[in-house]
């Protein structure tokens, strides 16, 4: 994962797929880009790159979701392949996550 | 046998619907020599041969051409009572497919009409002589145990495919595959029908690649067809080839690699809805169920040829309505390993008939020869009351692992995929992904929450394929005794109830045993092969 800020967005771009193997690694650096990027408003979920989602990604995704409220920051996931917004769709996130 | 046809009448029954031609055959018919009876139509047939019986007649002469019920039908009729009985048939058409269709329901000869009445004698004398001839090979069969064996034509690069009917209610399918390394070598696979209701299948490899090898293989198939036409039990047969290998050809011998046999024997009972299973030092088979269970069936010992004293253990199994059966050599295994593949998916590409050039890149990456034997059955009456549930299934994947191998997820559902894909390479990606995802969840779920993690405690995914229907059947069991619904995940949550979720949402549909200790997934695959 790496992740690029500019004034009013971070985005945090998702190079692997969100599965179980991978969540509590990106948990702990998508935190800390959202920590240090105190000045951002939106923070930014590209799954462009990402495969694969599984229950625990999705997890993941809920955790950003719910840490950025707390920081007080919009968080909103891009990119998705059809195959992954199906899925967000299935769940209802589509809409809590703005989905683009 | 032939006295015994001299001395007594030969009885005939002819059916024709023409009162005129039947009149003409009882005149001219030497009284001393035939007994005719006279049918007037195909009922009128029926009516006599369920009243007497097949047997009462040492041959039939059927008009093709009746009204109702042809002649072709009414054979088929008389043969499923008597397939020992000669008939023969009379017709005015020259057409091809009423004789391929006549000469499958076992018609051994035509006449022409019009005929001369001597040509009708000629074909009479020569039916009466096979049905006799028959007749008297059946009762031998039937006496001894029966043997005749179909199998003995394996090739190197054909599959086999048998299908036969047991008991009038299982419809059998046999396949045999042989891939051989060089020309001469050891390894086989026959299959014995030893009556209506058991066959026998024998699959081996004998140790080494020469004339040796190809003798001892030989030497063994021989050995037993005979035991077996004598009516030996498997563990005799054993037991029997085990002392000649032992005592006489190796024992005498002081140099040179010893010989050996490594050999299955199944023996499907369809009365009695057995299997039984002897293995010494053969690749254990396994069966499948219509619930995509697989199951491996023996233990295995040694093979034939090593010691003296040698325990053979003939071990039993309930023979399920549906099932499916592979038995392979360890050449399989071994280039399975090679490729990083499950065997069951190996074996079921190897059968398919499509992609003949891409097959025979891989098998030429063998380092053994390669023996497999896929035979699958279904019960066709429970098919008929279960309807389109009913399933054939073929076991087509299996990975066993253990609670405490969440690390390896990513590894073993690239596993199932490299699988798949080998298996279906028509599947979209997307329907890939959704198979897969659905399966992770639920092996996830099976290690989390039914294994607890545990390295002691064992899942499985198991998966079986209905080619007649492309279903899917994904299913994964664990020890555990099931979850309850909403269980906490200890890092992201909910997983139980999310992970389920994913799987309904692309399964086309899931059920649960043991409290969710086993799900099975199904996804159809019509629209995508």
């Amino acid at each position: 994962m790496n992740y690029q800020a500019d004034e009013s967005r971070l985005t945090l771009r998702f190079e692997e797929d969100l599965i179980s193997t991978t969540v509590k690694k990106l948990l702990v650096s998508c935190q800390h880009a959202i920590e240090i990027s105190a000045d951002v408003g939106t923070v930014v979920a590209d799954l462009s790159e990402a495969e694969m989602i599984d229950s625990q990604g999705l997890n993941l995704l809920i955790t950003l979701y719910k840490f950025s409220q707390d920081m007080h920051k919009e968080f909103t996931v891009q990119g998705a392949s059809p195959a992954n917004a199906k899925l967000l769709a299935f769940v209802n996130l589509q809409e809590k996550f703005h989905m683009q | 046998m032939d006295l015994e046809i001299s001395q007594s009448k030969k009885r005939v029954l002819v059916v024709d619907d023409d009162v005129c031609i039947l009149r003409l055959i009882e005149t001219m018919a030497n009284p001393s020599i035939w007994d005719i009876t006279c049918a007037l139509g195909a009922e009128d047939a029926i009516r006599l041969i369920d009243e007497t019986g097949v047997a009462e007649y040492q041959a039939i002469v059927v008009d093709y051409h009746m009204p109702k019920m042809d002649g072709l039908d009414l054979l088929e009729y008389v043969r499923k009572k008597d397939p020992s009985i000669s008939a023969i048939i009379m017709t005015a058409e020259h057409d091809v497919s009423v004789v391929t269709r006549a000469l499958r329901f076992g018609a051994c000869d035509f006449i022409h009409k019009p005929f001369r009445f001597q040509q009708l004698i000629n074909a009479l004398e020569k039916g009466v002589r096979a049905t006799s001839e028959q007749r008297h090979l059946a009762a031998m069969a039937s006496e001894v145990g029966g043997i005749i064996e179909i199998h003995d034509r394996i090739n190197s690069t054909s599959n086999l495919i048998e299908q036969t009917r047991y008991m009038d209610r299982y419809s059998v399918a046999l396949e045999t595959i042989f891939y051989p390394i060089e020309e001469t070598g050891g390894d086989f696979a026959h299959c014995f029908p030893i009556s209506d209701e058991r066959l026998l299948l024998v699959v081996g490899d004998v140790s080494g690649h020469d004339l040796t090898a190809g003798f001892i293989s030989s030497y063994f198939r021989g050995m037993v067809r005979g035991m077996v036409y004598m009516g030996a039990n498997i563990k005799t047969i054993c037991e029997h080839f085990n002392n000649f290998l032992v005592k006489e050809w190796n024992g005498p011998k002081q140099e040179g690699m010893m010989t050996s046999i490594a050999v299955c024997f199944m023996l499907f009972d369809f009365k009695t809805r057995e299997i039984r299973v002897v293995s010494q030092g053969f690749p254990n088979p396994w069966m499948g169920n219509a619930s995509a269970e697989i199951q491996r069936l023996s233990l295995g010992t040694q093979p034939l040829g090593w010691f003296e004293d040698m325990s053979i253990e003939e071990q039993v199994y309930p023979l399920p309505d549906s099932g499916a059966c592979l038995l392979w050599s360890d050449g399989l295994l071994d280039l399975a390993d090679d490729l990083e593949l499950c065997p069951f998916s190996l074996a079921h590409y190897i059968f398919k008939e499509e992609d003949r050039l891409q097959r025979d890149q891989i098998l030429q990456k063998r380092k053994d020869d390669i023996v497999v034997m896929r035979i699958s059955w279904h019960d066709e009456i429970k098919h008929v009351e279960m309807g389109s549930e009913w399933r054939r299934c073929q076991p087509i994947y299996l990975k066993l692992c253990k609670g405490a191998d969440v690390d390896r997820i990513d590894e073993l559902q690239a596993s199932w995929k490299r699988c798949l894909g080998l298996m279906f390479p028509n599947l979209s990606d997307d329907k890939l992904n959704e198979i897969t995802l659905a399966t992770r969840e639920a092996l996830l779920n099976a290690m989390l929450h039914g294994c607890k993690n545990c390295p002691d405690r064992e899942c499985k995914v198991q998966v079986a394929f209905d080619a007649d229907t492309k279903m899917l059947l994904i299913r994964v069991d664990d020890e555990g005794c099931g979850y309850e619904l909403g269980e906490k995940d200890d890092c992201c949550g909910d997983h139980v109830s999310l992970g389920l979720q994913i799987i309904q949402f692309y399964a086309d549909k899931i059920s649960l045993e043991r409290n969710g200790a086993a799900l099975t997934m199904r996804f159809d695959l019509s629209n995508e092969l």
